[in-house]
């Protein structure tokens, strides 16, 4: 038996299109798995799939072992978090987290305060849901969510409606309740940096494929193929040759190309001279696009603007990535 | 699944059967398949001087309407000014009456002793398509100004800057724009005015008849049933046609809607901008709305040149020479016809709803369901009078004779009401995130528990309105029950069109006095379920 969440080859199809395309993955009890994809890469509909909510066109879930198929979506015991809450407008907050506590669970009211307490609403109980911040409501859905202690938590995009700030402070948040309650979740997102926060191991979605599987800091510096390492924000890609003439003192297994990132270029006054190309700003730094000596585009944050049409850069770190593995 | 059994056994006893023995009148004589009854009545040239006069007459009033509509929608949906709401409300009155006291406002306003006597518009088919214009002004205003509200205005703010005057912009841009909108408008006003049987058979007179009066006039007078069929088959066929046009017309609305923001484009009213505007819908608002209603509770209270309520005490006591009955004991007939009618469409209404709602996943079962939702609405297609005839030649013989026992008229009236009860119900049903329905589902909910604490909740904001114009329709129907109603045992509407086709003051005054009474009955109805109206369902 195959303990925890499972899925065996699953494809989803949407008339002409296939939106999944064979994905497998096994998740422990207890593993936060965090889906990262462009929006249309079908991670979304891969969560759906797994609760029920989209037919599978080929493949199985299983839970311990158990083939879910022919288990309807309201007796699989899967949290869903929807992208925009979905909390009941007719039903105050209360009644929404209660609502999938069954009728002879006695201590509802306990249960309700308990999990209003583990998601910072505490009191919450008698509030309208029209009347919640768009933060709030977010909280609000995962408690509900998490009320009847469901065997796995699937959350989609949780968190995209909201503003950065609090984005980025709430999956801090999520991370947490996850680890506190233990439960074993799939968390699907766009944005890379929740999906480092909340992931035990982060998996890349392209295009209804899952191309890579890892630990957040293993993906970054190997990731599997150019294709994820491109979606993961490398704009270049290095041979060891080139990688070593603009400084590098890593070494580059036969095979592999050296991804450049945003963060693997830095100014330095003995650093190789480089063609200024464009500059932009971003979250308090200066982004300067530079051509590399064998004429691709790269990034290089500074502090303040190049300020002339050179630079000098040093090649300080990369992703080391097959140069032709299959995509 | 039962959900859907009782509506459809429903429709098929009272609609299809009905229907079904109707075209087999027109085919089938003692036996025999035949034409006859088509050539007789299409080789008649009074046939296509009334089929003539029904189209002619829609067209025209259309296009009034569409022409005061416009200017109305501006002024009433893009532009804020103190007393909106109110003019908003007044527009739509007419639209919420009895045909047949439409009917008898504007003879009252044209007879020799009304306000506009000395016009010589009385029994003229001017009268008749101002009746239809007054009816039907509010449809155009509504449909087109909740899409002109929608309107981007940075899109005619586009051509301005292009160099276009505000006329070529509003020809060019804005005009387009709204052209669904319109186009849906115009095609509902068609549909209305084409079949409008009270307004015709009130201010008609032996002159002018529609399609539908002709058939009440072949089937009650001439006691020529085939001829009648035939007029109902034909009748069938040009509404079916109307409405398949109305409602993709409206499917393309609901589309073009998406593009547009919400409310941005609305403003202040200002003289000199909006003179031309105001101008127009004042006049429409005073001299054709106004003043037929005015003129009709005026003159109801007004008898032998002075100030009386002796018409009204007449409908109370009177045994009146022209009916068997005092007008109080129709009035007691219209109100509980009118409450079993507005239960029945009210159950089936939901039950209809919740079916019609249902989102499958397949495309097949999209399909089927599309089917279903039409095959539910078509009833409002075919108009009352159809429903009425096909009752009397069907449902009242074996195996189910119901004539006699006054039960087939809420019958009748709750199907002509149920498209409007659906109507009115499905978008707060539709408005419902399907992400709701998933959401209770991975929560645990089962199919019964998801209705119960989901979908009824956001039912029942609709019912209000519905159980409203369910009423509201019922105690103003006359196109079917003019069929049904025994002569000792009438509605309220069949009493008011007998007492103002009699001679004498007497008549004359007590058909005002109940016109009134109905008028005000259903708009105190209609007003209560306006109030009632959840956001974003508009019923027609």
């Amino acid at each position: 038996m195959v303990a925890g969440l499972e899925a065996r080859d699953v494809v989803v199809r949407y008339k002409d299109v296939t939106a999944v395309d064979g994905v497998s993955l096994h998740l422990q009890p207890g593993h936060v798995l965090a889906l990262l994809g462009p929006s249309g890469s079908g991670k979304s509909t891969l969560l759906r799939a797994i609760a029920g909510l989209a037919k599978l066109d080929a493949g199985s879930i299983h839970w311990n072992g158990e083939d879910l198929s022919a288990v309807k979506v309201h007796k699989r015991n899967f949290g869903f978090v929807f992208q925009d809450g979905q909390l009941f407008p007719n039903l105050n907050v209360g009644r929404n987290v209660a609502y999938g506590l069954g009728k002879w669970q006695g201590s509802r009211q306990d249960r309700v305060a308990e999990m209003l307490e583990l998601v910072g609403l505490a009191g919450y109980e008698k509030r309208k849901t029209t009347e919640l911040s768009g933060g709030e409501a977010q909280r609000i859905a995962l408690a509900r969510s998490l009320a009847p202690s469901p065997r796995a938590l699937l959350l989609d995009e949780p968190l995209s409606a909201l503003d950065t700030g609090l984005r980025r402070h709430l999956a801090g948040e999520v991370s947490r309740i996850l680890r506190e309650v233990g439960t074993t979740a799939i968390y699907v997102t766009h944005d890379q940096e929740e999906s480092s926060m909340v992931g035990d191991t982060v998996g890349v979605i392209v295009d209804g494929r899952l191309l890579q599987r890892a630990e957040p800091d293993e993906l970054w510096r190997q990731p599997a193929s150019v294709a994820v390492a491109r979606f993961l924000g490398n704009k270049a890609f290095l041979t060891a040759d080139d990688a070593r003439a603009l400084g590098w003192s890593g070494s580059l297994p036969a095979g592999h190309v050296l991804g450049v990132g945003p963060r693997s270029l830095e100014l330095h006054p003995d650093g190789v001279p480089v063609q200024v190309l464009d500059e932009g700003f971003d979250l308090g730094h200066v982004e300067i696009g530079v051509e590399l000596p064998n004429g691709q585009r790269a990034v290089v944050r500074s502090e303040e603007r190049a300020g002339a049409e050179t630079v000098r850069v040093r090649l300080v770190g990369g992703a080391v990535t097959p140069a032709d593995a299959p995509t | 699944m039962v959900a859907g059994v009782i509506p459809a056994a429903f429709l098929a006893v009272f609609f299809f059967w009905p229907a079904g023995a109707l075209v087999l009148k027109g085919f089938v004589v003692d036996g025999v398949p035949t034409l006859e009854g088509f050539q007789r009545v299409f080789s008649a040239p009074r046939t296509w001087r009334i089929l003539g006069f029904t189209l002619g007459m829609a067209g025209l009033a259309t296009v009034v309407c569409v022409l005061l509509g416009i200017p109305g929608a501006h002024l009433l949906y893009r532009r804020r000014f103190p007393g909106r709401a109110v003019v908003r409300a007044l527009v739509v009155v007419p639209f919420v009456l009895p045909t047949v006291v439409v009917g008898v406002a504007f003879g009252s306003l044209f007879d020799t002793g009304g306000p506009f006597g000395p016009l010589g518009l009385d029994d003229h088919w001017i009268a008749i398509l101002l009746a239809m214009v007054f009816f039907n002004y509010s449809v155009i205003v509504r449909t087109v100004g909740t899409m002109w509200r929608r309107l981007d205005p940075r899109l005619a703010e586009a051509a301005h800057t292009l160099g276009a005057s505000p006329l070529r912009g509003f020809l060019t841009v804005v005009l387009p724009a709204l052209g669904p909108a319109i186009a849906a408008g115009a095609s509902l006003t068609f549909l209305f005015c084409a079949s409008s049987f009270g307004i015709v058979m009130v201010l008609g007179g032996v002159r002018y008849s529609t399609i539908e009066t002709e058939i009440w006039f072949q089937t009650t007078q001439l006691l020529d049933l085939p001829a009648a069929a035939a007029l109902s088959i034909t009748q069938l066929l040009v509404v079916t046609l109307l409405l398949v046009a109305t409602n993709a017309l409206q499917r393309r609305t609901t589309h073009a809607r998406r593009l547009h923001t919400d409310d941005t484009g609305v403003s202040a009213a200002t003289w000199r901008r909006d003179w031309a505007t105001v101008v127009v819908t004042a006049t429409v608002v005073l001299v054709l709305l106004l003043t037929p209603l005015v003129n009709l509770a005026v003159r109801s209270l007004r008898r032998d040149g002075g100030w009386s309520l002796h018409n009204y005490a007449a409908l109370l006591t009177a045994e009146n020479p022209a009916l068997s009955v005092p007008v109080s004991r129709a009035v007691w007939n219209s109100l509980w016809i009118a409450l079993v009618a507005a239960t029945v469409a009210l159950a089936l209404g939901v039950l209809v709803s919740l079916v019609a709602s249902r989102r499958p996943a397949s495309q097949r079962g999209r399909r089927a369901l599309w089917a279903v939702e039409g095959l539910f609405l078509l009833p409002l297609g075919v108009s009352a009078v159809t429903v009425g005839f096909g009752y009397l030649i069907t449902l009242n013989r074996p195996p189910l004779d119901l004539r006699s026992s006054l039960a087939l008229i809420p019958i009748a009236q709750a199907l002509v009401a149920l498209p409007l009860v659906v109507r009115s119900l499905l978008p707060s049903l539709h408005a419902i995130d399907s992400r709701q329905l998933e959401a209770a589902r991975t929560l645990g909910a089962n199919h019964w528990r998801v209705l119960a604490t989901i979908e009824l909740p956001q039912l029942a904001k609709g019912l209000g309105l519905a159980a409203g114009f369910a009423f509201a329709t019922s105690l103003g129907e006359f196109g079917a029950t003019s069929f049904l109603s025994r002569p000792d045992d009438p509605t309220l509407p069949v009493v008011i069109f007998r007492l103002f086709g009699r001679p004498g003051a007497d008549n004359y005054g007590m058909a005002l006095a109940a016109a009134t009474l109905l008028a005000v009955l259903t708009a105190v109805v209609m007003a209560a379920a306006e109030g009632r109206r959840p956001k974003g369902v508009a019923t027609w």
